[in-house]
């Protein structure tokens, strides 16, 4: 018996969130993605049919709270859930590969080249004991089988492309010899040094501080333009998504409770939790009073209400909400996972 | 200072390089143990050149004399000068700890390191329990039963022949491997679950690798600290063994063979035959020491010391 079976998870209907006039086969292809954390016979969902894609060059965003199952998502792309999880049922696609049939060989020789990754702690990310140069050389000469002196000019190169000053001599540096956005913009350096199709980044600015954060946006989205890199971006500022994403997914509960191109899904938001979330974005020029928030916490792993997962702290709930499993609400590129949108 | 020797810069610049070798060992005392070991090093390799006399050589009329003129350490029983024997026996010692410290290294940081990165299989439980078992027993303990039941006679093999000092090694090598296992695998289980291990994974690097150029490099450092403090260790074992008669067999010198020989004459007046291989052992045991708290200090910056700035 499945872990899905015991919870009775039924709607699987995938979610087409086409990207802005992006022709032909999305480079990245998720439907009903689950995961499931457990041991036995005992599973509990933490992500509960996720369906997402991404085009070539395209900026995805995944935004929600944490425990969402966004980097769950994430790391489940890479085949490297955190231990005691497993991808129990759904299928993933990319540049036309089924991910869940390679092996470890296979997935390896993906990893680190067609698909990089950057994530929320540079300053633990890199090796401590080595040179941050040999750590990028020693990469390249993984995936690309170069000389070492030739993956140390490439390494070179690389760090000049993150934007980092006199990268001959910081080829040599230690990570600890390096502040965090130089340590991230190194991080970024790894990812795309084997001309990756895809970045996934896993709240990439959220350890630095916010006005290093915006250099490393810059660096991030200047060289994905510069490399034409799709990349799923994975955090829950909405400011910095309204930015540099193309389309945006809202998760919710393991799901995805929203998904659109940016505007709309700024302006025009159909699912309460969105509104929600966009109405607890603090703005300086405000009138002052209590900073608006969302009561109530997100349902505990396990113990997700059945109905909507959100209903408990929605402000247009109604009966229904409780009771059943959302249907989907859709206009062209524009899904949302409501009740309420649907009335 | 009151005296203002000189703004010379050559001066200057000698002091810096001393500050920066005598930080490299870990403070003063470290420095101390670092030259006290390259000293012995440097004796144990040149004994032919350093040694004033033959340690074998027998010479009846010479029995016994106390130290001075062309004995300064005295002569023993056989009229051997012990002076020479002190230097020839650094030779046994250094040998048999630094031989069974390598064999230990060798095994027990990869047995350590796998069962510390590949964690959570049987190997992992079979490998840490047996060396558990092993360690149950103290090493000397070992060493003496070990010795006792596999005889102290030398051993051919082919061409080579293997005297009672191979096989103390590699049964000291053996007994170490334990407790070097143990380090190393509490360091590589906490290491195997540090972020950069993960970010390698995300970069397409097979598990052996990154347990081999990643995480290896980041469990030395008190790994080396145990070594130094195991060659010391493996001195006193090794003196012990000899002491008792199962180690290095006579008339090769060794510092416990020699202790051996003067235990008859403690209460007869001939002093030298034990005080000077006793004071070989200590300082070569304080110097190892010394050397090893220092690296620690050095490596392991949670014992590190404050500086006294000066």
């Amino acid at each position: 018996m499945s872990p899905r079976d015991d919870l009775g998870v039924s709607d699987m209907a995938p979610i087409p969130v086409v990207g802005r006039g992006a022709p032909g086969k999305p480079l990245l292809e998720i439907e009903g993605l689950h995961i499931a954390f457990g041991a036995r016979d005992r599973w509990f969902e933490a992500v509960r049919g996720v369906d997402l894609r991404i085009h070539a060059g395209e900026v995805v965003g995944v935004v929600g709270e944490s425990g969402s199952g966004k980097s769950l998502t994430a790391l489940a792309i890479m085949r490297l859930l955190p231990r005691g999880a497993r991808i129990s049922s759904g299928r993933m696609r990319f540049a036309g590969t089924d991910l869940l049939a390679l092996d470890e060989r296979g997935m390896n020789r993906l990893r680190g080249s067609a698909m990089g990754m950057i994530f929320q702690d540079p300053l633990t990310a890199l090796n401590p004991a080595l040179p941050v140069g040999h750590q990028i050389a020693d990469s390249i000469r993984t995936h690309q089988g170069l000389g070492r002196a030739a993956a140390l000019a490439r390494a070179e190169a690389l760090l000049d492309l993150v934007g980092i000053a006199r990268p001959r001599e910081r080829l040599r540096a230690f990570p600890h010899e390096l502040s965090g956005g130089m340590r991230q913009r190194v991080m970024t350096a790894l990812a795309v040094a084997n001309d990756p199709r895809l970045l996934i980044a896993d709240e990439p600015t959220t350890a630095l501080d916010v006005t290093v954060q915006a250099q490393v946006m810059a660096m991030l989205d200047r060289i994905r333009r510069e490399l034409g890199i799709a990349v799923l971006f994975i955090s829950h500022n909405l400011e910095l998504v309204a930015e540099v994403c193309d389309r945006v997914a809202v998760m919710y509960a393991g799901r995805v409770v929203e998904g659109a191109v940016v505007e709309a899904l700024f302006e025009a938001p159909r699912h309460p939790y969105t509104r929600q979330l966009l109405r607890c974005i603090p703005r300086l020029n405000d009138e002052t009073g209590p900073m608006p928030t969302i009561p109530g916490l997100p349902p505990r792993l396990g113990a997700i209400p059945g109905g909507c997962p959100f209903a408990p702290r929605c402000d247009a709930a109604f009966a229904r909400c409780t009771a059943e499993a959302p249907d989907i609400w859709r206009r062209g590129d524009h899904m949302a996972r409501c009740w309420e949108a649907l009335r | 200072m009151s005296v203002t020797l000189t703004h010379d810069g050559a001066w200057r610049r000698g002091m810096d390089r001393l500050r920066r070798i005598v930080a490299a060992c870990g403070g003063p005392a470290g420095c101390l143990g670092a030259a006290i070991v390259l000293a012995l090093l440097v004796l144990a390799v040149f004994a032919t050149w350093i040694a004033p006399h033959d340690p074998l050589r027998v010479s009846l009329p010479d029995q016994l004399l106390e130290p001075g003129g062309d004995f300064p350490f005295g002569t023993d029983q056989s009229g051997r000068d012990v002076l020479s024997r002190v230097i020839w026996a650094s030779r046994a010692s250094l040998a048999v700890a630094g031989v069974a410290v390598l064999i230990g290294l060798a095994l027990g940081v990869t047995l350590g390191l796998s069962a510390g990165f590949f964690r959570g299989g049987w190997a992992e439980q079979a490998i840490m329990r047996l060396l558990d078992a092993v360690a149950a027993i103290p090493v000397l303990i070992w060493a003496i039963a070990l010795v006792g039941i596999f005889g102290i006679r030398e051993i051919e093999i082919g061409p080579f022949t293997f005297g009672n000092e191979v096989k103390l090694m590699l049964m000291l090598g053996l007994l170490y491997v334990p407790t070097l296992a143990r380090i190393t695998y509490t360091s590589a289980a906490s290491e195997s679950q540090a972020n950069y291990v993960a970010a390698r994974r995300l970069q397409g690097v097979p598990g052996w690798r990154i347990m081999l150029s990643d995480v290896l490099p980041n469990c030395l450092s008190p790994v080396i600290v145990q070594a130094t403090l195991m060659l010391a260790l493996g001195i006193i074992i090794e003196a012990s063994v000899s002491f008792v008669g199962l180690g290095v067999q006579p008339p090769t010198p060794s510092w416990g063979n020699m202790l051996a020989d003067a235990r008859n004459y403690l209460l007869s007046g001939e002093w030298w035959l034990s005080v000077f291989p006793g004071a070989a052992i200590s300082v070569t045991v304080i110097g190892f020491n010394l050397l090893g708290d220092g690296l620690r200090d050095r490596l392991d910056p949670r014992h590190a010391l404050p500086t006294v700035a000066g």
